[in-house]
Formats: C-alpha cells, structure tokens, sequence
C-alpha cells in the first residue's frame, strides 16, 4: 500500500528538478559585508526562448559576476506556481526578489503586499506597491524602427507579424510595427497573427508559413519560443524575419533582418544594482529609446546586404525624433487610428 | 490550387503527430490501460530527439533517442499501473509531471552551457507517410492478428483472458511498448518542423491527440481522421485570422479557440455512440 503513495511522490520530487539554484558564490564575498543576494522568478518559459526570458537571464549572470551577488532562480511550472514561489522566496529573506513576465503581476504584488519589507521588481508590469518597482518598456518605439526597416525593405508590399498573446503588452509590438511600415511604405499591407501560445513552436512556425505563402516577404515575432518557429519558416521559406527582445540575428544568419531589442538583462541588473547602492524605490520606470533600453540590433555583415540602401539613415533619423520627443509612437489600436505618419528626410 | 495545396500540406503538418499520438493512445487503451501520458512520452521524445539530433549530426540516432524517451515513459506507466496497480489516470499525471520536469532540466542545463539545439531532421514527408499508413497496419492488426485480438481480449476482461491462458500484463507491456514507438514517432515528427526543441513544445496535443482517439471511438481509422480533421481546422484558423469576416474585425482569440471548440462538441455529439474497451482503467 504505502509504494501507491511513495512512487508518486518520488515522480513529484523528480518532477521538481526543474527549479535550480546557483549559489556558487560564497556568502561573504571576501569583506565582512554579507554579500547581496537577488532571487528572479521565470514563467512557464524560462530559460532557452533566446529572447525575454534569456535576455533576463544575461542580466541575472551579469548581477552574479559584476556585483558579485549571490543569484538564484525558479522556475514555474503553470501560472498556480507563482504565489507558492513568492512565499518560499520571501520566506529566505533575499534583497530582491525580481518576477519576469506580465503574468505575475498579481501574485508578485499580493507577496509584496504581505510582506511590505521585502523589495521586489517586476519586468513589464507597472508598480501598484511601494516596495515594487515596475519596469515597463516603450517596445512600441523599437516596433516602429522594425517597421520602418521592413516598410523600406520589402518587395511584396506585404509584411507580416506574429503574436504570442493578443493582450495589450503585444498589441504594443504590433501597432508600433504597424505605424514603422505605414510610416516607411504606405502601400504595404501588414497583416498580423496570434498564436494565443508561448511554447507552441510548431504553431509560430505554421503560422508564418501562413503569411509568407500568401505573398508577405518580412514577418516580425513578438511571440517567445514560438518565435524561434518563425525564424525557421523564414530561412526554410528563403524570406525574412525580424527577431525580438534579445538579438536574434545570429540564430539564421541571412533569414533575420534585424531584432527589436529590449533590455531586459539590463533592466534586472539596473534593479539589483539599486538595491546594492541605496537607492531602490517603489516606482515604475518607462524604458525606450531614449533611456537606451529599446533598438534594433547592431548591423551585421550578414543582416546589412539585406537592407536596401539607406535604410540604416531613415532608422537613426526616426530614432532621434523618438527621442527628441518629435515623434511619438502609437501603442494601442486607438492611437494608430490617429498617427500622422512623420516626414523623414532621409526617406525623401 | 497553391491554397488548397498549402491548407493540405499544413493540414498533414499539424495532424500528423497528432494521429501518431493517437495510434499510440490506441493500443494503450485497446488493451485497457488509460494513458493520459501521451503528452509526456511526446515532450520526452521530442526532447531527446532534437537535442541528440544537435549534438551528434545523426538524424537516425536522434530520431532512436527520441522513441526511446517515449517508450521510458510508457513503461513508467505501466510500471505504476501494471505493477503497482496505481490509479492510470494519477499515473498519467505523475509520467507528464516528470516528462514536463526533466526535459525542463534537460533544455536549461544544455542552454547554460551554450549548446545549440539546432539540426536537420528526416524530410516530414517520412512523418506523414507513417501517420497515414500506420493506421491502416494498426487497424489490420487489431482485427486479423492473433496479437491484436488479445489486446481485444485484454482490454475487455484481464482475469476471463487470464483464465483463457492470456498473461493480460504481457500483452498490455507490449501494448504500452508499442505506444511509446508512436508516441516517440509523434514528438521526433513535432520537434523536426521547427527543427528546435523548446520546452513545453508539445502545449497539450498529447490530450487532442486523446480527444481525437475517444472521437474516433477507439478505431485506428476514424481517430486518424479526427486527428487530422483538428489539424485541418487548424490550418484554416491559422490563415483565417486576420481577414475580417462580413466587414468586422474577429478577435484572434476566436479562431485560436476555434478547433478545440469544434473538438469540444463533437466529442459531446459523438461520446454517446462510442463505446470504450470494457475493462479500460479498471484493472
């Protein structure tokens, strides 16, 4: 009898190997001060998309090497995991604890609420607690580079995107990119697609499949590892993507055009790096352009003879209107309804 | 023509591992065991296969480690079931749980050591064709072979099969090996699309692949049908997005919902009729 309950219980346990730690760095890191530890908590994705969740990942390593921070990291299961994860993390009293993702934004503050002395930050959620601080980006600005970059260069007329979920923080990719090509070409069409999926890979792929068979040239992903099905299309298609949130340019040399970068990795070791001098605050903080937490990925060797000529002129004319505060972005349906495409000099 | 060829090629694409999930499923469930491990034996498969694929070149070594992962996680259930007489379903969900997890590890650890998970897999039309003619192998077995017919016999009564001189835990053994060949063959066919395994990147087919084989009323052909009639509404909710239907804009939410919707109430029109093997889940 008892094996019936020993057997499952020993496949959870095996089950909960998905949860690492590294906490290689001793406590003291060689002055009497106790060193800073950070705890960072990944959704269902975690590392491996080559995108978000990595990107946070590279800023936890840096925190790790640089501040010589003691860095240790969970990963969820299913969405039910979030809360139990705060409440073990809480429960080891680190100096911050950073959630990464829109969908902890309830659990993470409903920690942060029973525990008002514990610092948290959240990645892409704003702050409703004084003890979280928000880190939101303005992706609808880097969209509008991608677009303006696809507008230019395609040669169908017709670009494409595909979305991992149709919620507001997605929306902002694809208005934003929606504006760039209006901006760049207005005759070119953009259709967009949900996969209503983040690890679906197959479906990211069909997905783009789906567009580049009917006509689209460019399609930009903003849809976590289901966009690395859409890099696949694109280099098994011969057609182009656009990669986004860490620099995707080198997973198909030649298939991606470009990536819209958003520095999450940056944006966690900024947060650890507050914590360390004193000077966290409960807040939420818009990262773009002009804070330099948002671009396209640096031209490569192999991404820049796929640009037609010129295109990286329009792009940092565009870049500097957006942070000059001459051009804003639209980031819902509503706004782009209203954009005035801009005149770009370099476009004439 | 061109649409209509690329509907069916994304139709064969997206059905494809389900009706090789299914068939797996198939000889699980005909011999009475309930296996909801589909989903696991499919994320292990296409686990190891795209990640032994990368590391050794070998398209044929990683499509083996991928029908071995599948078949330990068969095996594992029938451990539990078979040896010790655990309920299938929490079984089931125990094989997924450590599936999910391990291959969670798997991918992190590769990851953080900079591996690349990238390869060339077997051309899909070899996929395809195993989806379309296994069935019909399956369906001749089940009916005209004696082992077919003791998976029959299993499946309806272990102890009156034993008292005939069938060893009902052979035959499910065997059954359940068989499952984790198919299911292997499902996940190596999912992973080789992208041509890149990532975490949790079978996202429940192994349960449509489940609601296709009830659907189907545990008979090899119709259950390939209804795998690939979700595949086909698939692919159509895919290039139908987008395109606003009589002049207003429809949510991608509807269309995304759209085959396990149309799922949802054929399984509800159809549960009636068809009739599970008599001894399923019971011994």
């Amino acid at each position: 009898m008892k094996l019936q309950i020993l057997i499952p219980a020993l496949v959870i346990v095996a089950a909960g190997c998905g949860s690492g730690s590294k906490a290689e760095e001793p406590l003291t890191n060689g002055e009497s001060k106790p060193a800073l530890t950070i705890a960072l908590v990944f959704d269902e994705a975690g590392r491996g998309d080559k995108s978000f969740n990595d990107s946070a990942a590279r800023g936890l390593d840096q925190v790790a090497e640089e501040l010589k921070a003691r860095t240790r990291e969970i990963d969820s299961k299913s969405a039910s995991d979030y809360k139990p994860n705060f409440e073990s993390l809480v429960f080891d009293k680190p100096d911050l604890i950073i959630g990464v993702g829109v969908s902890m934004d309830s659990a993470l503050h409903e920690a942060a609420k029973a525990n008002p002395s514990q610092k948290f930050a959240l990645i892409d959620m704003p702050s409703r607690a004084d003890n979280v601080l928000g880190v939101t980006f303005k992706e609808e600005e880097g969209s509008f580079l991608a677009g303006l970059l696809a507008g230019m260069t395609t040669k169908s007329n017709r670009v494409g995107f595909v979305g991992g979920k149709n919620i507001p923080l997605i929306k902002k990719f694809e208005v934003g990119f929606r504006a760039g090509v209006l901006t760049a070409n207005p005759n070119a069409v953009v259709t967009a697609k949900y996969t209503e999926d983040w690890s679906d890979i197959q479906k990211g792929k069909e997905a783009a499949l789906s567009l580049y068979n009917t006509g689209a040239d460019i399609v930009y992903h903003a849809a976590g590892r289901c966009g690395l099905g859409v890099i696949n299309a694109a280099k098994e298609k011969g057609k182009l993507a656009i990669g986004v949130d860490s620099d995707q340019d080198h997973i198909e040399p030649g298939a991606v055009l470009t990536s819209m970068v958003k520095s999450v990795d940056k944006a966690v070791f900024e947060a650890a790096r507050m914590v360390r001098d004193g000077t966290f605050k409960g807040r939420t903080l818009e990262l773009g352009i002009k804070e330099g937490y948002i671009g396209l990925s640096e031209p490569k060797d192999y991404t820049k003879p796929l640009m037609p000529n010129g295109a990286l002129e329009a792009v940092e004319e565009a870049k500097k209107m957006i942070s000059d505060g001459a051009l804003i972005v639209p980031k819902s349906e509503a706004e782009l309804a209203s954009f005035k495409p801009p005149r770009l000099a370099s476009l004439q | 023509m061109n649409e209509l060829l690329d509907l069916v090629s994304a139709t064969a694409r997206l059905g494809g591992p389900l009706a090789l999930a299914a068939m797996g499923g198939l000889l699980s469930e005909r011999s009475g065991v309930v296996n909801i491990a589909l989903e696991g034996a499919m994320l292990a498969s296409a686990c190891a296969c795209g990640m032994v694929s990368a590391a050794t070149g070998s398209t044929a070594l990683g499509l083996f480690a991928g029908l071995v992962a599948a078949v330990i996680v068969c095996l594992l259930h029938a451990l539990a079931v078979l040896g010790f007489r655990i309920d299938h379903i929490v079984s089931g969900i125990a094989a997924n749980a450590v599936a999910f997890g391990v291959t969670g590890f798997a991918i992190k650890v590769a990851v953080q050591r900079g591996a690349e998970l990238k390869f060339t897999p077997l051309p899909q039309i070899v996929y395809i064709a195993c989806a379309l003619i296994l069935p019909v192998v399956i369906a001749f077995m089940i009916q005209r072979t004696v082992f077919g017919l003791r998976i029959n016999a299993v499946g309806n009564s272990g102890s009156k099969s034993a008292e005939m001189g069938v060893n009902p835990i052979r035959v499910r053994l065997v059954a359940l090996f068989g499952c984790g060949l198919l299911t292997g063959l499902a996940g190596a066919m999912l992973v080789s699309q992208p041509e890149h395994f990532t975490a949790n990147m079978t996202a429940g087919k192994g349960f449509i692949a489940l609601a296709a084989l009830i659907l189907g009323g545990w008979r090899p052909i119709p259950a390939m049908i209804a795998a690939f009639a979700f595949g086909l509404f698939d692919a159509l909710q895919i290039r139908l997005q987008g395109t606003p239907m009589l002049g207003v804009e429809v949510p991608s939410q509807f269309w995304a919902s759209l085959p396990y919707v149309i799922t949802l109430i054929a399984l509800a029109g159809f549960l009636g009729k068809s009739k599970p093997p008599a001894a399923l889940g019971r011994e």
